[in-house]
């Protein structure tokens, strides 16, 4: 006599849940509908996250399309102009391991600098810079605007003369930073023996 | 009704001035070389307009203003250059103090932009440590409506007397500098606030206030206590007016100055006589004569404290400015610019090196005594960690560097120091993204150059193709076919994307005129880019489209 | 401007301000003195020789620990931290408790509360309250007998040494504190009949009235001399008395008046002693009157509904866990920023 009760009770049982999973779904449908958004903001976070050279390195074409192919999954160490500090942000972002920088990291931030004297006015160099940063016309001397210079070094190789170089960016006295040392009681410096800590 | 209101914090430092303010105010003796700075004030530094081996008077211009924000610099000594570097100007002195004055002003008679001009040509900036131009700061009623002029006399820190001396000796000037600064921005008010342990000035001021004054002037005589010197404090308290974070005083309708700045715009407008000298504080342990003195820029602070009996075995330490705030010189071969307030000479025992520190405990002591109502010990704990983000939300731009919290620290942590490391770290931070910013966009700029030169290659060529009637590609026009609803697409969200840029544009540049917008105008750029390409291939599809329908 | 900010401004005046951390941390021990006499006074040498031995436990464990990680011992040592953090646990014990039992406690506290975190200054929990609850979850019998007042013998301090319980420690009733009477209420089932039926032995109310008044003083020194701020003890107080007052007027059959709360147990021991601990506790001033006034309300209801007599240990502790939170919702609203400040917690993501 309980066999009909228990249907019973089966068949609610399905029906509520049933129920519960149309509407969610219909709830989530609706919600990523009308909240939808076209850029994907997690490529904007991943761009935001690059230095922006342009430079190429990563084998894409510019930093944003690097951004779009991390999102699809690519590795994160393809950016030399970054870092490790880059690795570590996106690998933060992302939740995933960092790894280490796939090629040489850059020492320091530089310019292009054309040796006016040599340029022959070929414009190549103005075909290839990916930020419009040189100057010039045809069988006219080159220059590089040093401010938009993003240190890239992609107008080094199609020079047909070899007269450009990469300098060390000059920095102005007032983005001077102080050096001070810390003794640190942090946990993690636990691993070296701290010497002359007071 | 002054002492009503009052800022958070402070603390009540030994105040130690009675070292120098027991002697009169005195002319040093003439130094016979100076070396001047081409930057003394904030801003840019200046141009030389002068060469090796020119002879120079007192007063006549070495290097001139470059760009807004700076100032021009002048002879202090009369004699010939004997160098001019990238850095600094030096001038070997004749010994005969030969002058070369501008002509007088009657500044109740002539018209502000002569009394701005003579500003600027006088080299005239903050004396109380700041150094911004004062023709600048004076500029400022072109923007913002001033109601009160504030003399900053507090003179909260230690050991420095400066201020007070010049009250003392010129209490008169100082207040007709005062009354050209009020007719200069039209403010209606001017309020004196000094600390009550200046017993001296302020019957100075009394004893002058007597005279007739233009404008209204009120004596505010406020207590002793650790920064009410800070503009921002000094404000809060006499006037009850919050300058807003990242704003500027006169964003509340108050422009602030020192006593000796206004008595030397006095003498730049009454006498003609630029910035070539200004009053500091000799004081500390280690000297015999203390006191305070005219001083001419570019004196060697050796030569100064060896003139007041600098007992050399006996110094520790000089500090430039006060203990507080002020910053301990590497090396006595430097000169006293247009910032140096005070000179302490200090010995061993009278400003003792720190103990070392310790671990924060977060007592919170550092809280209870921040002018500014921050948490000083969770900066602390951020800028160790170098947690930028949170930085940021604990204000730290809003510190203003005081000291008190450092003063306090019974763990000894030199706060200030990590403040200005984070906050120096924070600015350049701030650059670089700028930077790379700009560049994206010029990237994307260029991408979208080349997408419309790309078009309007092929617009070209199939308008040729069109020409010849050559009926070869049909097989390529039933992919265009497809892609006509999505260029549609894509035309019109090229279309939203300039309206987008345009409204953004108009939006920033009515709300902050003075922001750079190049890159704004380069985003709008990209955008019609964007669209050209866009109704180019739009317009190319449509005309396959029809080609295939007609025939 | 700003040509040289070299190595920094060492603070050139700081050198002559206010007491070092080390002096604030021996002022704090030498406020636990008027208590600590007093409880002595009432249960023994026993208190003496449990701080005392507490307090070299501290001191070697802190050294030991220092030496694994390579630490200036003198130095850190010379804070008196690990020896303040000794004498709030001793004086926690039961009078002459086994030596064991205060080694446990103290390597909880020193080692894994203190040093594992990074040591002073980096601890998220009270290192001595972390000591407490680890002995009271683990080892109850020993940690809720106390000798009633004046039966303490002088050689019940050998049972220390040995590590044995004191002989007069193992009759439960006449061992209890007056929290733990009230708690468990022998046989009565209401509070008057429980005040009725009179189970304590003479004198023990009184006894704990009188140590709790001499932490009042300590604490009262503290406050004085600006050692700790007032706004912890006074919300832990506070809000302690506000609560068990509703809960009291509201049945006072079943549950006990506000001055019992206030004067027994570990109340205002704890209100200045234990939750004024600067580097666990809430650092900005609205967050420190947040903090104390959860004490005070915790204490109560871990105290009435619980399982446990007394919950200080645990109210300070489980404070401690909140405050990350009430830092980060507690940020004062620095001059000159506005309402809607940039900084406003919830718009960082």
């Amino acid at each position: 006599m309980n066999s009909t009760i228990d249907i019973i009770g089966i068949l609610s049982a399905v029906a509520v849940l049933t129920g519960l999973g149309i509407g969610f779904g219909a709830l989530l449908g609706l919600v990523s509908e009308r909240f939808k958004r076209e850029d994907n903001p997690l490529v904007e976070q991943i761009d935001a996250l690059l230095p922006q050279t342009q430079c190429g390195q990563c084998g894409y074409p510019g930093c944003r399309p690097y951004a779009e192919a991390i999102n699809q999954g690519d590795a994160l160490n393809k950016c030399p102009p970054g870092g490790e500090a880059t690795i570590h942000a996106l690998a933060d972002l992302l939740g995933r391991d960092p790894e280490p920088l796939d090629g040489e990291a850059q020492s320091e931030a530089k310019v292009a600098f054309i040796r006016e004297a040599e340029c022959i006015g070929c414009t190549k160099c103005i075909q290839a810079c990916p930020v419009d940063a040189i100057i010039g016309a045809a069988k006219l001397m080159h220059t590089v605007i040093e401010d938009e210079c993003t240190g890239c070094d992609l107008c080094l190789d199609p020079c047909p003369v070899d007269c450009i170089d990469m300098l060390p960016r000059s920095a102005p006295l007032t983005q001077w930073q102080p050096v001070v040392a810390h003794s640190s009681n942090m946990i993690a410096s636990d691993r070296q023996p701290a010497s002359g800590v007071s | 009704m002054s002492n009503a209101f009052d800022f958070p914090g402070g603390i009540y430092p030994p105040e130690r001035k009675q070292r120098s303010n027991q002697s009169a105010l005195i002319e040093a003796p003439l130094p016979r070389r100076v070396t001047l700075p081409l930057q003394q004030h904030s801003g840019q530094p200046a141009k030389p307009c002068v060469a090796q081996g020119n002879a120079v008077k007192v007063g006549s211009v070495i290097a001139k203003r470059e760009g807004m924000v700076s100032s021009a610099l002048h002879a202090s000594i009369s004699g010939t250059v004997s160098e001019v570097s990238t850095t600094q100007i030096s001038i070997e002195g004749d010994g005969q103090d030969e002058w070369l004055r501008l002509p007088p002003l009657v500044w109740q008679n002539v018209e502000p932009h002569a009394l701005l001009e003579r500003l600027n040509e006088s080299g005239i900036v903050g004396l109380g440590g700041a150094g911004f131009p004062t023709h600048i700061k004076a500029r400022v009623v072109e923007q913002h409506t001033i109601h009160t002029l504030v003399i900053n006399a507090a003179e909260c820190e230690p050991y420095i007397t400066a201020d007070d001396l010049t009250l003392r000796h010129y209490a008169n000037e100082v207040l007709e500098g005062a009354q050209i600064i009020a007719k200069l921005c039209g403010a209606q008010h001017i309020v004196i606030g000094i600390e009550d342990n200046k017993p001296e000035a302020i019957d100075a001021l009394k004893q002058a206030l007597t005279n007739s004054q233009p404008v209204p002037v009120e004596l505010a005589v406020i207590a002793t206590r650790y920064p009410s010197g800070g503009e921002r404090q000094l404000i809060k308290k006499l006037l009850d007016l919050n300058v807003p974070s990242g704003g500027l005083p006169a964003d509340v309708g108050v422009l602030c100055h020192n006593p000796g700045t206004l008595l030397a715009i006095l003498h730049a407008v009454r006498d003609g006589q630029p910035l070539v000298s200004r009053v500091v504080t000799l004081t500390g342990e280690a000297i015999t004569q203390p006191g305070n003195r005219w001083v001419r820029l570019g004196t060697s602070v050796r030569e100064l404290l060896e003139q007041a009996g600098l007992n050399t075995p006996e110094l520790h330490q000089v500090i430039q400015g006060g203990p507080m705030m002020g910053t301990p010189l590497l090396t006595l071969d430097t000169p006293v610019t247009k910032l140096t307030n005070c000179l302490i000479a200090a010995t061993l025992e009278e400003l003792p090196p720190p103990p070392a520190e310790s671990p924060c405990i977060r007592c919170g002591e550092c809280e209870s005594v921040c002018p500014v109502a921050l948490l000083p010990q969770q900066l602390h704990w951020y800028a160790r960690a170098q947690d930028d983000a949170k930085l940021e939300r604990y204000h730290l731009f809003d510190c203003i560097e005081c000291g008190a919290c450092s003063y306090v620290c019974p763990s000894h942590i030199p706060l200030v120091v990590d403040y200005r490391e984070a906050k120096s770290r924070l600015r350049l931070q701030r650059i670089e993204t700028a930077k790379a910013e700009h560049a994206k966009h010029r990237f994307e700029f260029r991408q979208a150059r080349l997408a419309r030169e790309e078009a309007e290659k092929q617009a070209r060529k199939q308008a040729r193709q069109a020409q010849q009637r050559r009926p070869s590609n049909t097989a390529a026009t039933n992919s265009e076919k497809v892609d006509l609803r999505g260029l549609r697409i894509a035309h019109a969200a090229a279309k939203a994307s300039v309206k987008k840029a345009e409204k953004t544009l108009a939006r920033v540049a009515q709300e902050d005129p003075k922001q750079s917008l190049d890159d704004l105008e380069m985003q709008l750029a990209t955008a019609q880019e964007n669209l050209k390409a866009a109704e180019l291939q739009l317009a190319q599809a449509r005309e396959q489209q029809s080609n295939e329908e007609s025939p | 401007m700003s040509m040289m900010h070299a190595s920094g401004v060492k603070d050139a005046m700081t050198a002559t301000a206010v007491p070092p951390t080390a002096s604030l941390m021996r002022w704090v021990i030498a406020a636990t003195l008027p208590g600590i006499a007093t409880m002595s006074y009432f249960f023994g040498l026993g208190v003496i020789s449990n701080v005392l031995l507490a307090a070299a436990f501290g001191i070697a464990l802190e050294a030991a620990v220092l030496r694994l990680r390579k630490r200036p011992i003198r130095v850190t040592l010379n804070d008196s931290s690990a020896l303040l953090t000794g004498v709030l646990l001793g004086t926690s014990l039961p009078p002459a408790s086994p030596w064991w039992l205060v080694g446990v406690g103290m390597i909880a506290a020193i080692v894994v509360a203190k040093q594992l975190y990074g040591g002073l200054g980096h601890n998220p929990f009270n290192p001595a309250m972390v000591g407490y609850a680890l002995l009271l979850v683990s080892f109850p019998t020993y940690m809720t007998l106390w000798a009633p007042p004046q039966e303490m013998l002088p050689n019940d301090l050998w049972a220390q040494i040995t590590g044995t319980l004191p002989t007069a420690q193992l009759d439960s009733l006449s061992g209890a504190t007056p929290l733990d009477a009230f708690k468990h209420k022998g046989d009565a089932v209401l509070a008057s009949e429980f005040w009725a039926a009179n189970p304590l032995p003479n004198g023990t109310l009184t006894a704990w009235r009188w140590v709790a008044l001499a932490w009042l003083v300590g604490g009262v020194v503290l406050l004085a001399k600006r050692i700790i701020s007032w706004h912890i003890p006074i919300a832990m107080l506070g809000s302690l008395v506000l609560l068990d007052t509703l809960f009291y007027l509201s049945d006072p059959s079943h549950f006990a008046s506000p001055l019992f709360h206030l004067l027994t147990g570990a109340t205002l021991f704890g209100a200045f002693f234990i939750a004024t601990d600067p580097v666990s506790a809430a650092t900005s001033q609205r967050g420190k009157l947040i903090y104390g006034a959860g004490i005070g309300a915790l204490v109560i209801i871990i105290r009435t509904f619980g399982g446990y007599p007394d919950a200080v240990a645990f109210a300070v502790l489980l404070m401690n866990l909140c405050v990350p939170l009430l830092d980060i919702y507690s940020v004062p609203r620095p001059t000159g920023q506005q309402k809607a400040s940039p900084g406003k917690p919830g718009e960082q993501p």
